[in-house]
């Protein structure tokens, strides 16, 4: 958890690359990221240093680990150095990796840990370094003390912060809070890296030995994400009672310095998401105070696509609150360029023919077809295929509807979309969600539920809550009498995951984080055109029989089988509590539990 | 050889025994022959021979054939499970057996096995087994309502043995086909299905006609008219023991192609996704009130196949008249309605191709006049293709049916040479070379003739009598998909070495019968295609929407357009082989093009103009920008590199809006010509197919001059000797020395080798130019085909990177023909310029053996820094070792 949002920053800067990327893929006709292709490959690891790091470079991890490898010979250690700093690797296999380039190289595992750390670009290596920093503080303190010259020239470096970070907690491990920190504030800009260091020093006393130190620095108003996330990383017995509202008041005071566009990003959610851990050990008063002065603060998101080969948004209706910052991720998945103008009402007809009568000459700002106009009211550049554009901009203050369109000659006139600007939008929701088609999209994450989930969980309307569930969830689950066998049977889920709801919650959120075996997807490619995919539910010597979906299952001969692939992708969506309000997820939660402390009646075969 | 012919007698001799038996089909009055299976029969509705032979047989049945076969059909798919795969539509086509009932199938003629039986050995037991379904299904069927259909299995027939150079081997591939004929034979008698074997009949066809120093196909593979009426007397006689009906059944065969013509057009029309697939559920309003009801694509095109149904069926009316001895005129009076619509869009009156050119700004210096318009030739309408031929005359394509042909259109499209015979700039005669035609979306002139893509196939047609109009015609690829019709093959460029390039775009879903086996693919595709030996495949499997431009430079380094987004790339690089169903991955563009969509691109290389001007690579562009680009070319590592420079074409859209720059060239004086497709509605979805506003009656040619600078003196070419031709390709103009290697291409092939060679060696080694004559040289090797080992190992090492890079180009598609051929490319890995690399690692791709792999790898030895290769190296072997770690 603590070690995620240290590093979801990298993470996130991968999704937008891998967004870029979708236009290539969406070419090959593979929607998702497939990684598994059991065929050893052929490699040639006689060959020059160039040569054998270009094949080892496109391999796939599951490749890669059938290529030979004996800790015996130095024409190994590429395949080895290879394990070490891939991305979504075992932790067996790096430990592995390690010990055999120690042996080969006649070094010890940390000075190859550290090697690998120094060499490693966290952007294009993204996941890896923290996962190195884990195995690092995990060596033994002897061998770790043996290369502290080493782990401090690289936590005082001018290295990349992640591998800086990680040498700071191999410090926090061998050496008192006080040494540590005085070190770091001798060297330009490592007090923040130590900060950012800290939930991954695995004894919790040495990290709390932190919390003078860091309490000081977030009252002063300095570093305050960073504070933020260290102190989430400190058990909470730790805390001084006393200094719960101080730290929550300059965790909003810096959040209300945070300038608004930068609101959506994860510096100001970590802030929000300790004042809303903090909001629940104050006084109700005073934690309802915390928790609606962030609230206040946030801004909303909506994502657009458009449908590739059909001159469409894949969105028609957003519905949005009066005067509330907005931030569109508007993704151009077509072939052909598209961009994003919300114009006046009723202006589509006025904006879309003054648009196509233009040169494709940008204007000001760099945009092309977008007519100068007072009845323009935002527009995105144009999109080339793939492009993807975030805008920033406050709903407009009237209530209406609001008219979106493509303004590239001839698309406004099958580009369209309303965003539709109410006065409240919970009271919106509440009343009119019925007859809206495509309801408002939260990009809903963990931490807007930090709060809730610690609570206990009530269903308020149980006919709503059950219908949530009929429609949404009980056409892959069962739960109790309901629902379809296809994912996880969902009675017993809370036990499963040892009564951690929030787990629960984050798997919904994110499917693919914890894949059962079982419920992994496998595509198999049949020929030209013909591909299938789904769960396997039994194979054999000849054949494979593959449940592609709640009520459908398919066996293959494996002599028909091209190739097959497991993915890391799970089969259930990702984002598919996006539709809904915050309440209607508690409802639905509420209800899974409510409905889960029975056990499973049987499993499938 | 001897005991085989003995055998082929004897096997004859048992056909003429079982003559005396019953007859292997019994045709009852009005019966309903479908006939189904790959090209052979595909091919079998354009000749006639043996439909005609039989009607005349059985005048008063009045059969009704319909033929549902398809290059590239597989029995697989036609059994009770489907293979989609070998049965390839595309969106929503339908199914054999829907297609089998809406013809009321009594009588089934199936031929398959041919694509079958590259599967050799391997794919025998398969082929049995994928029959016996196919049996077990068909007969179980009641397509006609009244009962299960008739079934008779026939065998493929066998490739044409040739000693011409050009054309496959045949033994090979009929060791192969003998089999897979006899395996046929071997299940039709474990069914009890009648079978007609036509392996046997046709070797002794062949071999008949070449003591006549004739041949029966064209390609080894594919019968000629010619093959076609000598095989319809055996089937004829297989199937209803019987011999053929003689006599002149001229007339009667014209009306059976008649309806067969008008019966394709419905089974096989063009712009399929747009009549039944995906996009003909676009609706749009059918009035500009508000409110207004909607009407589909859909809804109108298939009441538009309603009356092509009817239509079929009043040709049939006709056909049983003429077999009659009688003959009626065909009526078309009964044609159920098509619903109108209104536009949805208001257009702006044309200005006149004069005033047009008022709103068109062009480089200071530059002059722009009109040279046609429909004003003077009517029949110039909405040109999107061109060309100037040998002669120096300028063919255009007009489309006028665009997005297609109507039922009930009385103009179809056309290819047309526009000539200016006076000299003063301006066209004052205009022939029809080819009219009847439906989106002739490419054409290139080879040999004698043209070749122009009629989807789903491609006619060469020629002018044999020489009044100036196309007699001659003969299909060379069939199967090329068209489900959209503006995604249909185009912009059929020349490669220096003569091989000419087809194209799919999304949607489209082809199979190509080649001697090397089935050609199939998937949406978007450029194909290479060597019109001398038949050789085709896919040259660039890419995501592409569609694929709209091809142009090579003067070292033969290809910019392959993709018109949907105008994105553009460096051909050399992504064109690797990669095994169908893969395609290559997605690729850089080599220019940042300012504006979309492009329908063609077009090289500037005219001494005409200044110098800036130059080689420099045009782009034409039809919405927001209606113009044409200018980009200049510089070489960018292993790759190229597009600037953009001033527009030299910029159209002022809100006073010509239906200015629509489609096609460009340069012309034989160095002037430059485009087209402008003169309409304001050219979306396919944003407005209905047949809305009205669409435009049918304009179409305009212009010329761009430099003004104060002379005009070039056309090379003549025409009818020069080959020596003269050989001296024209020291010409910097690329279009005249493709034009010289087409006329070379119409004279003997040794002829022209032998004085090639002697022009080489007479060739003034000081030119600074004396790489790229050699360099040509080696193309016209390429281009007829014959392979001269130690020159292209001289051009492998010439001093100029871009000969090498060239010579390397041509390795690759002679490395069957060359020793050692790896060994050759290790060198051109190992080059110092990454240009020759390039073409090394592209060329390994095509070998399947690891140690190809190997030598691909080489090339990263001499980048400058291995960590970080030049960028179209690093693509390139990422591909081919995509393609090559398969393989031992």
């Amino acid at each position: 958890m603590n070690l995620r949002s240290v590093f979801c920053l990298a993470t996130a800067l991968v999704t937008v690359a891998a967004a870029t990327n979708l236009s290539a893929q969406h070419h090959e006709g593979h929607g998702e990221k497939t990684v598994t292709k059991v065929e050893k490959p052929i490699v040639f690891l006689d060959k020059s240093p160039a040569i054998v790091k270009f094949q080892i470079g496109r391999l796939s991890n599951e490749q890669l680990l059938l290529v030979d490898r004996e800790p015996s010979h130095p024409k190994f250690a590429p395949v080895y150095d290879a394990i070490l700093s891939r991305a979504k690797m075992p932790a067996k296999f790096r430990v592995e990796a390690v010990a055999a380039l120690a042996k080969i190289r006649k070094t010890d595992e940390p000075t190859e840990i550290l090697a690998a750390l120094g060499r490693l670009d966290p952007e294009k290596s993204p996941g890896v370094l923290p996962e190195l920093a884990a195995l690092l503080v995990a060596q033994k303190s002897e061998t770790l003390k043996k290369n502290q010259p080493s782990i401090e020239s690289l936590a005082g470096g001018d290295g990349p912060d992640s591998a800086r970070q990680a040498a700071f907690a191999a410090l926090a491990v061998i050496q008192p809070a006080d040494i540590v920190w005085t070190f770091a504030q001798n060297k330009p800009g490592a007090v923040n890296v130590l900060l950012n260091a800290l939930p991954l020093v695995p004894d919790a006393t040495k990290r709390a030995a932190f919390f003078p130190k860091i309490t000081t620095l977030l009252k002063a108003g300095t570093e305050a994400p960073a504070c933020a996330r260290a102190l989430a990383s400190i058990p909470k017995d730790a805390w001084p009672a006393g200094e719960l509202q101080p730290i929550a008041d300059a965790l909003l005071a810096a959040a209300k310095k945070t300038p608004e566009a930068q609101r959506t990003q994860n510096d100001f959610l970590d802030l929000r998401q300790l004042a809303q851990n903090l909001a629940t050990r104050l006084p109700k008063e005073n934690g309802m105070a915390v928790r609606k002065s962030f609230a206040a603060l946030g801004v909303n998101v909506l994502r657009l696509r458009t449908v590739y080969e059909q001159m469409f948004f894949d969105k028609t209706l957003f519905v949005v609150e009066a005067g509330k910052p907005i931030e569109l991720i508007f993704e151009n998945t077509d072939a052909m360029q598209h961009n994003w103008v919300l114009v006046a009402p009723d202006a589509v007809e006025e904006i879309g023919a003054a648009a196509e009568k233009m040169q494709p000459t940008p204007d000001a700002q760099g945009r092309v077809h977008v007519p100068v106009s007072p009845k323009v009211l935002q527009a995105t550049k144009m999109l080339n295929s793939g492009d993807i554009v975030r805008l920033r901009f406050i709903a407009p203050a009237k209530p209406d509807k609001y008219p979106y369109i493509c303004s590239y000659p001839g698309h406004a006139l099958r580009m369209r979309g309303t965003l539709l600007v109410v006065p409240d939008l919970e009271q919106y929701l509440a009343t009119a969600a019925p007859e809206v088609p495509e309801p408002t999209i939260t990009e809903w994450k963990l931490a807007d539920f930090a709060a809730d989930l610690s609570k206990s969980l009530s269903v308020r309307n149980a006919t709503k809550s059950k219908e949530l569930f009929t429609a949404n969830c009980a056409t892959c689950h069962q739960l109790g009498k309901e629902g379809a066998e296809f994912g996880p049977n969902l009675a017993g889920v809370l036990a499963k995951y040892k009564g951690d709801r929030k787990a629960v919650f984050e798997q919904i959120l994110d499917p693919s984080k914890n894949i059962e075996e079982r419920y992994r997807n496998h595509s198999f490619e049949l020929g030209d055109e013909l591909s299938i995919s789904g769960l396997i539910l039994l194979e054999d010597a000849t054949t494979v029989t593959v449940q592609t979906g709640p009520n459908a299952v398919q066996k293959l001969k494996k002599s028909e089988i091209k190739s097959r692939r497991s993915s890391t992708v799970s089969l259930m969506p990702a984002g598919l509590l996006n539709i809904f309000s915050k309440e209607q997820i508690l409802d639905l939660l509420g209800y899974i539990e409510s409905g889960s402390s029975a056990q499973p009646k049987s499993s499938k075969k | 050889m001897k005991i085989r012919s003995l055998l082929v007698a004897a096997l004859l001799c048992i056909a003429a025994f079982t003559l005396t038996a019953a007859p292997a089909l019994e045709l009852k009055p009005g019966d309903h022959v479908a006939v189904i299976g790959n090209a052979l029969a595909d091919r079998m509705q354009h000749h006639g021979w043996f439909e005609t032979l039989t009607l005349a047989k059985f005048p008063k049945h009045d059969l009704v054939f319909r033929n549902l076969a398809a290059s590239g059909d597989e029995v697989a798919g036609f059994t009770d499970k489907p293979d989609a795969k070998v049965r390839m539509r595309s969106d929503n086509f339908g199914t054999s057996d829907q297609w089998l009932t809406k013809v009321q199938a009594d009588v089934v003629l199936a031929f398959f096995g041919f694509n079958e039986a590259f599967a050799g050995d391997a794919g025998l037991d398969k082929f049995k087994t994928d029959l016996a379904a196919f049996i077990k299904h068909t007969r179980a069927q009641n397509y006609s309502g009244k009962g299960n259909p008739r079934l008779v299995l026939f065998s493929p027939i066998a490739v044409e043995p040739s000693n011409d150079s050009n054309w496959p081997k045949a033994e090979p591939l009929n060791a192969n086909l003998q089999k897979y004929a006899a395996a046929i034979a071997e299940m039709a008698k474990a069914n009890s299905v009648p079978f007609v074997d036509l392996y046997y009949p046709s070797l002794e066809l062949y071999s008949q006609a070449a003591k006549q120093k004739q041949v029966l196909t064209f390609n080894a593979i594919h019968l000629t008219e010619a093959g076609d009426k000598a095989l319809a007397p055996q089937i004829f006689r297989a199937l209803f023991s019987d011999t053929a009906p003689a006599g002149n059944l001229e007339k009667l065969r014209t009306a059976v192609l008649d309806k067969n013509l008008e019966w394709h057009r419905r089974y096989r029309t063009v712009d399929g996704y747009n009549v039944y697939g995906g996009r003909s559920k676009l609706s749009f309003p059918v009035s500009k009130e508000k409110g207004a009801a909607k009407i589909t694509n859909y809804d109108v095109m298939q009441q538009e196949m309603s009356q092509r149904d009817v239509m079929s069926a009043n040709r049939d009316k006709r056909v049983w008249a003429v077999a009659k001895g009688g003959e009626v005129k065909v009526d078309d009076s009964n044609l159920p309605p098509v619903s109108l619509l209104e536009s949805n869009r208001e257009v702006k009156p044309f200005l006149s191709g004069e005033e047009t050119i008022k709103h068109i700004t062009v480089p200071k210096g530059l002059k722009v006049t009109l040279f046609a318009d429909e004003k003077q030739f009517p029949e110039l309408v909405s040109p999107v293709q061109m060309g100037f031929d040998t002669k120096g005359r300028l063919w255009v394509a007009a489309w006028p049916s665009y997005p297609e042909l109507r039922p009930t259109d009385k103009v179809f499209d056309k290819l047309l040479i526009i000539e200016d015979t006076n000299g003063d700039g301006k066209a004052d005669k205009c022939t029809t070379f080819l009219d009847g035609l439906n989106c002739p979306t490419g054409f290139q002139f080879y040999k004698d003739g043209v070749i122009v893509v009629q989807a789903p196939d491609v006619w060469f047609v020629r002018d044999t009598d020489g009044d100036g109009k196309a007699d001659w015609k003969e299909r060379m690829v069939m199967g090329l998909d068209s489900a959209d019709s503006h995604h249909t093959a185009n912009a059929m460029a020349y490669e220096p070495g003569g091989a000419t390039y087809l194209s799919d775009g999304v949607f489209h879903r082809t199979q190509i019968e080649t001697a090397a086996g089935p050609i199939r693919n998937s949406d978007g595709c450029i194909y290479r295609w060597e019109p001398l030996t038949s050789k085709l495949e896919r040259y660039v499997p890419y995501g592409f929407a569609n694929p709209h431009g091809k142009v090579f430079d003067r070292w033969g380094n290809d910019i392959i357009t993709d018109a949907t987004g105008n994105a553009n790339y460096f051909g050399p690089a992504f064109s690797g082989m990669i095994d169908a169903p893969a395609k290559h991955g997605g690729m850089k563009q080599f220019w940042n093009r300012p504006s979309r969509p492009c329908p063609g691109t077009a090289m500037m290389s005219s001494r005409h103009f200044p110098a800036e001007f130059q080689e420099n690579f045009l782009n034409l562009n039809v919405i927001g920008f209606q113009g044409i680009f200018r980009v200049k070319m510089s070489e960018d590592g292993a790759g190229l590199k597009g600037e953009t420079l001033e527009d030299l074409v910029k159209g002022d859209n809100n006073m010509i809006p239906n200015f629509r720059p489609a096609a460009a060239d340069v012309a034989p004086d160095g002037s430059i010509y485009f087209l402008d497709w003169a309409k304001e509605l050219i979306g396919h979805m944003q407005h209905h197919i047949r809305d009205p506003n669409r435009d049918k009656q304009h179409g305009r040619i212009y010329r761009i001059t430099a003004e104060g600078r002379p005009l070039l003196k056309p090379v003549k070419i025409d009818g020069e000797t080959i020596e003269n031709l050989l001296a024209a390709l020291t010409t910097p103009e690329g279009n005249v020395r493709i034009r010289a290697k087409i006329e070379l291409s119409k004279h003997d092939s040794a002829k022209v080798i032998a004085a090639t060679k002697k022009w080489v060696a007479d060739l003034d080694k000081t030119d600074k130019e004396y790489q790229h004559h050699l360099t040509e040289a080696l193309w016209v090797h390429q281009w007829h085909n014959v392979v001269d080992e130690a020159f292209l190992k001289q051009m492998l090492r010439s001093p100029d990177h871009r000969a090498r890079a060239a010579a390397t180009r041509v390795l690759c598609y002679w490395r069957d023909r060359v020793k050692d051929p790896l060994t050759l490319l290790s060198a051109q890995a190992k080059d110092d310029h990454s240009r020759v690399r390039l073409e090394a690692i592209r060329a390994c791709s095509f070998f399947r053996t690891s140690k190809a792999a190997e030598v691909a790898l080489e090339a990263l030895e001499k980048e400058p820094n291995p960590d970080k290769p030049d960028y179209y190296i690093k693509y390139c072997l990422d591909e081919t070792m995509k393609q090559l770690s398969r393989f031992k």
